[in-house]
């Protein structure tokens, strides 16, 4: 049994632009999805053409399943053609003198016709493209191209998908609704997939590891809640989204806890530093819970960190409202409407912010 | 008394260059659409060269080119015995070369216009270059090639000034209408110009009209995507 996985070591120089050089592994027999999640001109989409054979990497090497796809002491580079992987580019490239059928078929070149028709077939109902068999690109939705689109890459029975920003071409609203759509078609298809985006909720939701990349470089790799809970530098903390990061001291230790100065204030995390580290501290706004002061009001709390402060401006941000409070550092708080209004937070107004210690993320 | 000989040679000469540079236009067209070459800009130049060069300087090039002591009249007369200057075959190569950016160019536009991510999703779905070729980008680039098959075609049967260097006015082998028609006027013979001027004229138009028709009817379902 060949090792199962694909190794990825490329750099690829753009003259008078950027040098994007990565380096990553992804275990394909899981069938899993890996994020290549980052900041457009972070280097994502190089490294998926890079994977795809349409761009060649200037030095490295790709290996899938042992067999190797590039290698650039060896002068090995295999031709797209041969690589058997699923590639959906931005905006899909669907074949617009082609129906629906006859672009599923495109790939399919092994088989007699009837085979041929009924793997079509198999994914027209696996893909609920039913009903549009003969229509042309042009008339479809956004969201029945990309089924389309899909079911072409899936139907060569490829080694691996590769999708770039599959969901940038939509509206908003069909965005929104086709994310757990697509994941589910990823999850059906059965077939390991890496998926570019820079959008946040796209990558929580489509992906079962992530790759943050920036600068033309992956700063992190692993499974979704571990990156997003716990970032490794304070960049990856950033472009996952972590709202507060700050920096902060080490005052102690004791227990496997930690007490940091941060600005003004004083707080409490797990894990294991000497005294005297400058750290960096995030916290994600959804972990801050935020307290009203009412005198005599607060019971016996489990939450280590209380920390009065004042609330400095109020944030709408689709459904949740981001209330910015100065309790000796900038910390940033994800509330409710309904808990808005019955708080009634305003800026001026003096509240009381509480953080569990193990939503206290330092990081080194 | 019009000089069918010479239509029916105009109209060999014409379909004849237009078969040719349908399969030698077409690969220069794809080069030039998709190549980021340094010297892509001399090719094109070359290829256009026909455009501004006045019909009797290139008709020159040609005629000292094909003679028997000429690089492509040795050739031919080395692999066939024959002569290449004042032959029909002499006048087929200087009209491929002489209409060459009629044919070139609108393929060119045509192939540039397709879309690149459709030629890469192509490739990674097992299709070779020539595959990909003949089943993207030649459907997608119909109305272009339609184009310049036409103009070939077109200014093929109106060529005057490289036929009368290269070809001379033999009838049956390379006197074309254009030239038949010059020597009635030479000859004083103004009836017979004209009687062998309107089958010209009546083809050239017939055949623009029903291009531009056909073009419109056909490219129309995918050009209007979205």
């Amino acid at each position: 049994m060949a090792d199962p996985t694909l190794r990825v070591e490329v750099e690829r120089r753009f003259r008078r632009g950027p040098t994007i050089a990565a380096a990553f592994e992804l275990d394909l027999a899981a069938a899993q999805t890996l994020v290549l999640f980052g900041p457009s001109g972070s280097g994502k989409t190089t490294i998926l053409r890079c994977l795809a054979g349409l761009e060649r990497p200037d030095r490295g090497r790709v290996v899938a399943r042992e067999e190797i796809w590039f290698d650039a002491a060896a002068n090995i580079d295999v031709p797209p053609q041969r690589r058997r992987v699923g590639y959906l580019p931005q905006g899909f490239a669907l074949f617009p003198h082609l129906d629906v059928r006859a672009n599923i078929g495109f790939g399919i070149d092994d088989g007699s016709s009837g085979e041929r028709a009924s793997r079509v077939d198999e994914l027209v109902r696996l893909l609920r493209l039913d009903g549009l068999e003969r229509r042309r690109p042009g008339k479809l939705s956004g969201g029945q191209q990309q089924r389309v689109a899909l079911a072409r890459a899936l139907a060569r029975r490829p080694r691996l998908l590769l999708l770039d920003e599959p969901l940038s071409a939509l509206d908003t609203p069909t965005r929104e609704a086709l994310r757990g759509e697509l994941r589910q078609l990823l999850v059906a298809g059965g077939v390991p997939a890496i998926v570019v985006t820079h959008d946040r909720s796209e990558a929580l939701v489509l992906g079962d590891r992530v790759a943050v990349m920036a600068d033309g470089a992956v700063r992190q790799i692993g499974s979704m809640l571990e990156v997003f809970d716990r970032p490794a530098d304070e960049t990856v903390a950033r472009i996952v989204g972590v709202e507060t990061v700050v920096p902060g001291t080490v005052l102690g230790a004791s227990e496997g806890l930690v007490r940091l100065r941060v600005g003004e204030a004083e707080l409490v995390a797990l894990g294991e530093w000497p005294v005297g580290t400058a750290v960096l501290v995030s916290i994600r706004a959804e972990d801050v819970i935020v307290l009203r002061e009412t005198p005599g009001a607060v019971g016996t709390l489990s939450a280590r960190n209380r920390l009065p402060g004042r609330v400095v401006s109020i944030e709408p941000t689709g459904s949740l409202v981001r209330a910015r409070i100065d309790c000796g550092f900038p910390l940033v708080a994800a509330v409710t409407r309904p808990a808005l209004e019955e708080l009634e937070l305003r800026p001026g107004l003096s509240v009381v912010a509480l953080v569990k210690a193990p939503a206290v993320h330092i990081i080194g | 008394m019009i000089d069918w000989q010479a239509v029916w040679l105009s109209v060999r000469l014409a379909a004849t260059t237009t078969a040719v540079l349908l399969v030698v236009g077409m690969p220069i067209a794809y080069w030039i659409a998709r190549s980021r070459r340094p010297w892509r800009p001399l090719v094109e130049a070359v290829v256009a060269l026909p455009l501004v060069l006045p019909p009797t300087v290139l008709g020159f090039y040609l005629l000292v080119a094909m003679g028997p002591n000429g690089p492509l009249g040795a050739l031919w007369a080395g692999a066939t015995g024959g002569r290449l200057a004042f032959s029909f075959e002499g006048l087929l190569v200087a009209s491929v070369i002489y209409s060459l950016p009629f044919a070139v160019q609108p393929f060119s536009v045509a192939f540039a216009a397709v879309d690149r991510s459709l030629l890469e999703t192509s490739w990674t779905l097992g299709r070779s270059g020539p595959a990909t070729f003949l089943r993207i980008v030649v459907p997608l680039s119909a109305g272009g090639i339609l184009t310049g098959m036409v103009l070939t075609f077109a200014h093929t049967l109106g060529e005057f000034g490289v036929v009368l260097m290269v070809g001379g006015n033999i009838p049956g082998e390379t006197r074309t209408v254009s030239i038949a028609i010059y020597d009635r006027v030479q000859a004083l013979d103004y009836a017979g110009a004209a009687a062998t001027a309107l089958p010209l004229l009546v083809v050239s138009f017939a055949v623009l009209a029903v291009t531009y028709a056909l073009r419109g009817l056909t490219v129309v379902p995918w050009l209007t995507r979205r």
